[in-house]
């Protein structure tokens, strides 16, 4: 049982972490109707960041500075590159933040090599006990931490006028326009907020028992069974999703090593994903307006 | 990002053009054709280096799997990771039905074919249904499944290690030692056959996408590529459709898959990545979306580029030879750098690719020649 | 000074040609003016070419000007424009459909950055014209009846308390009553002294409550005149206000300016 509740736990823990990178892909989604595929790589990118500024002062500094840089380069990216993709296609934008991703992923095995590094977590690998269950410490920041900023952004969005507008333009981009909403920033600013969502999931993802590696991109993209599962367009779906992508890895890690070679729970959140997509394409939250995408 | 309610289709030379400016563009067009495959009978005797010989065999292999991306992301406008996954099947299909079976080239190339192609018609019904990025993100999963599937069935893959890959073999000669005379000559070195016979599969693949853009089912890729709804309301079966463009795509992807591990002779699960899928798509995008030169000239291109890169890399003060573990500009890291940069670039300012970047000045001479008459 | 002045306006779409051609449309300060004409003659077009969402629909000015407020705001995003005192109702109601009614009230302040007690202030005076929307206030947008989407649409627009009031078919499928209903908000809030461009199918409608008129067909500008005279006018009174009665059966009580023995003659 305590076993159960421990993986359970580590389930939650990096449920969340996946939870909040699908959440920046799906405020990507609504708040400028692009599925930005160089997500991963700036969620990646992010814990770079902080690992390398690690160097020179304590986490707490270089997180933020970290989330300042990454949300200035996320927003130069919007601004250079997919701003002046307007009126093409969909297929056309998707395929420039793949061209991006490359450019990204290329760049950070440039820099820092294909090695890997040391965890960018604010915590070590410490645990503590409470009855007969031991949790790490990584997984209760982790939550922690989720938990917070997870609450900042439902008051973000309910209850500030940015929050407000940006809902707005997700929900009716030209009456958004009409208002006198600018409609530009609001991309800017979903694209801004899914950056600070990348590097605080970045540094979750390679803190303890993950490290820093060129594989986080990858890693990151089960925010995508994530997405599907909870439903594209589906800012709570985001968080289930991830919830329900974590637990599958973890318990699935330990009471399904013995099938199908001791890695199927690696692949397993792509297998519920597929069958998601022919069974319920919507997903749990998701709404039939997703075709218009 | 607001869209405009009529996306442009991406390629229609002959949209709104008088008769005979239409028929001057297909004689010319058949004159390009006909210098391009004398030119490619004429690269073996004209090139001398192993190196860009090997470039060219792959960059053909490639043109294969490039002309099925441009049958679904092309013509039928759909994105698709799934080149990885289906070039895989071709290449175990081969593998099984040429080592395991012993059966002749004949047999296992278009198997490799049929088998991605049935593979391909099962995995899409499920995946087009919904409009948008479904089958982007249905092919992604399908990557890491299909690596898992690989790395896991040993018997087939020989698991992390790899296996071998069968040979092409005419008239009992497998084409990686050459092709030799009865006499004992050698006709033609590995590098020579293996050219050739590439380039006759491309050729086969080219004629068939050919036909298949100007036949009716590829008008259909295209109204779905443009206007799905208006398309479906117009009575084009779409899902169907789709599926139809996804089957053949597949299908080219197996033959490249086959082909490249049989030059190749060995390889492994884990060359399956993401990254190939990722390939594709920049060779169609790069060198033009929607038509058949334009599949070419990507492949000829994302392949060529890490060799370019190196022979530029002495002049480039910071790419260094060898990867390390801290990091380090090497060539294909720059080079796959920049092909992502010239996928944003091309996108954005000229999304009919390279091929149109070349059009420009071939154009712009006709109408001087033509003396200017509109 | 004028509140809108379009001069010599041509808008195309693409590369096609002109959706407007030539259009000339004047709203002086405090009235009402409207705009008719069947569908497909460029209303909705020029209604975009005012508010700046010409780029929305692939729509650029070929040439001429468009003047707000004295501003010349023909190459201005639409924040800007609306910034100056713009506000308008969308055809089609278009409210944010997941978002209550306070909410898309509070959406129509966001550009005049209110505190607390302005916005409360501004949101007051549209419950005053729209008492119904008060008991509506947590209900989500999407969930309205037409004619409260349209209350509701026209006081978002409101809510910047704006100078100009683009209107663009705000009778478009509601009842007879509910059109009485809104007809006799656009004379209130014109009173209040905002200046109205007014669209609509409903000609006899926008003639009970408007000054003067233009009539819009294939992108020109046919015949324009003061309402009492379009109104007078037998072509006019045949091809628009014949098959409509609908808001010229109930008169308002307290217009200004308008004929009300005119409108009932053309039923």
């Amino acid at each position: 049982m305590a076993l159960f509740l421990q993986l359970g736990f580590q389930g939650i823990a990096l449920g969340m972490v996946y939870g909040l990178i699908a959440l920046g892909f799906v405020i990507m989604y609504k708040g400028s109707h692009t599925f930005n595929f160089a997500h991963g790589e700036i969620v990646a990118l992010g814990a770079y960041t902080v690992l390398a500024l690690m160097a020179f002062m304590p986490w707490g500094l270089a997180f933020l500075f970290a989330v300042v840089i990454m949300v200035v380069l996320a927003v130069l990216i919007e601004a250079v590159f997919l701003r002046r993709m307007v009126g093409k296609s969909v297929t056309t934008v998707v395929l420039a933040t793949l061209g991006i991703s490359i450019m990204l992923h290329q760049a950070i095995l440039m820099i820092w090599g294909v090695g890997t590094h040391g965890s960018a977590g604010p915590v070590g690998s410490g645990t503590v006990t409470v009855g007969s269950v031991v949790l790490p410490w990584s997984g209760i920041a982790t939550i922690g931490t989720s938990v917070v900023v997870l609450a900042g952004l439902a008051y973000f969005f309910q209850k500030t006028p940015y929050g407000l507008a940006l809902r707005a333009t997700a929900s009716h981009q030209e009456a958004a326009l009409a208002q006198g909403i600018d409609v530009r920033r609001m991309f800017a600013l979903s694209w801004g907020l899914a950056a600070f969502l990348a590097v605080v999931a970045g540094v979750f993802l390679a803190s303890f028992p993950r490290v820093v590696s060129p594989a986080l991109g990858i890693v990151a993209l089960l925010a995508i069974p994530a997405i599907v599962i909870g439903g594209m367009d589906s800012l709570v779906g985001a968080i289930v999703g991830g919830l329900i992508v974590g637990l599958i890895q973890v318990m699935g890690s330990y009471y399904l090593s013995d099938i199908g070679g001791g890695r199927l729970h690696e692949v397993l959140p792509y297998i519920v994903m597929f069958a998601v997509l022919v069974v319920r394409p919507y997903g749990l939250f998701g709404s039939k307006s997703i075709e218009r995408v | 990002m607001t869209t405009t309610l009529e996306p442009a289709p991406i390629d229609d030379d002959t949209a709104g053009v008088p008769a005979e400016v239409v028929r001057t563009k297909k004689r010319s067009t058949r004159v390009w054709v006909a210098v391009w495959v004398v030119a490619m009978l004429v690269v073996p005797w004209v090139v001398q280096s192993d190196l860009w010989m090997g470039v060219g065999i792959f960059a053909l292999i490639a043109a294969v799997g490039a002309l099925g991306m441009q049958v679904i992301t092309g013509f039928a406008g759909q994105i698709s990771m799934g080149h990885a996954v289906f070039m895989a099947i071709g290449a175990y299909t081969s593998a099984w039905l040429g080592v395991d079976e012993g059966l002749p080239v004949w047999v296992w190339l278009p198997a490799a074919a049929v088998v991605a192609g049935l593979a391909g018609g099962v995995v899409a019904p499920a995946a087009v249904r919904i409009r948008g990025l479904y089958l982007a993100v249905a092919t992604l999963a399908l990557i890491f499944i299909g690596t898992y599937v690989w790395e896991t069935w040993t018997s087939l893959s020989g698991g992390v290690n790899g296996r071998t890959a069968p040979a092409v073999e005419i008239n009992g000669q497998d084409l990686l030692d050459g092709y030799w005379s009865s006499g004992g000559e050698e006709i033609l070195t590995s590098f020579q056959a293996w050219w050739y016979f590439a380039l006759a599969v491309l050729l086969i693949v080219t004629v068939l996408t050919w036909n298949l853009k100007r036949s009716r089912l590829g008008r259909a890729f295209m109204a779905v590529r443009d206007r799905d709804i208006a398309a479906g309301v117009a009575g084009i079966p779409v899902t169907r459709t789709k599926v139809v463009a996804f089957v053949i795509s597949s299908a080219f992807a197996g033959v490249s898959g086959a082909l490249l591990v049989s030059y190749m002779g060995y390889f492994t699960p884990s060359q399956w990545t993401m990254m190939v899928s990722v390939d594709f798509i920049a060779m169609v995008v790069i060198g033009g979306m929607g038509t058949v030169a334009g599949a070419i000239l990507g492949a000829f291109f994302i392949k060529a580029m890490p060799e370019m890169v190196n022979v530029l890399s002495p002049y480039l003060p910071f790419v260094s030879k060898d990867a390390s573990a801290d990091g380090g500009v090497t060539a294909p890291l720059l080079s796959q750098f920049l092909y992502g940069l010239v996928i944003v670039l091309v996108l954005i300012f000229e999304p009919k690719g390279l091929l149109a970047l070349f059009k420009r000045p071939i154009d712009w001479i006709r109408a001087r020649i033509s003396g200017g008459s509109k | 000074m004028n509140s809108l002045v379009i001069d010599s306006l041509s808008v195309r779409y693409g590369a096609a040609s002109l959706a407007l051609e030539d259009v000339s449309l004047t709203v002086p300060q405090g009235q009402i003016v409207s705009l008719l004409g069947p569908n497909g003659a460029g209303k909705s077009t020029l209604m975009r070419a005012v508010s700046g969402l010409l780029g929305v629909h692939g729509g650029t000015v070929a040439s001429g000007r468009v003047e707000l407020l004295g501003n010349d705001v023909t190459n201005e995003r639409s924040s800007k424009r609306v910034k100056l005192g713009l506000a308008q109702a969308l055809e089609g109601r278009q409210v944010f459909p997941g978002l209550t009614v306070a909410e898309n009230l509070a959406s129509g302040a966001y550009v005049r950055r209110y505190r607390k007690v302005q916005e409360l202030e501004a949101r007051e005076r549209v419950l005053h014209h729209f008492p119904r929307l008060g008991d509506l206030m947590q209900r989500k947008a999407g969930y309205l009846s037409g004619g409260e989407q349209q209350m509701l649409a026209i006081g978002r627009a409101m809510m910047s308390q704006p100078k100009v009031l683009l209107l663009d078919e705000p009778s478009l499928g509601l009842a007879p009553k509910i059109v009485a209903d809104v007809r006799d908000v656009i004379v209130d809030i014109n009173k209040e002294g905002t200046s109205i461009l007014l669209v609509e199918q409903n000609a006899a409608m926008a003639m009970a409550i408007a000054q003067y008129g233009y009539v819009l067909e294939g992108g020109r500008v046919v015949k324009e005149g003061k309402a009492e005279d379009l109104r007078g006018d037998a072509e006019i009174a045949e091809l628009y206000l014949g098959a409509s009665a609908v808001g010229a059966a109930e008169p308002p009580a307290q217009a200004t300016g308008i004929d009300t023995e005119g409108v009932i003659q053309h039923v």
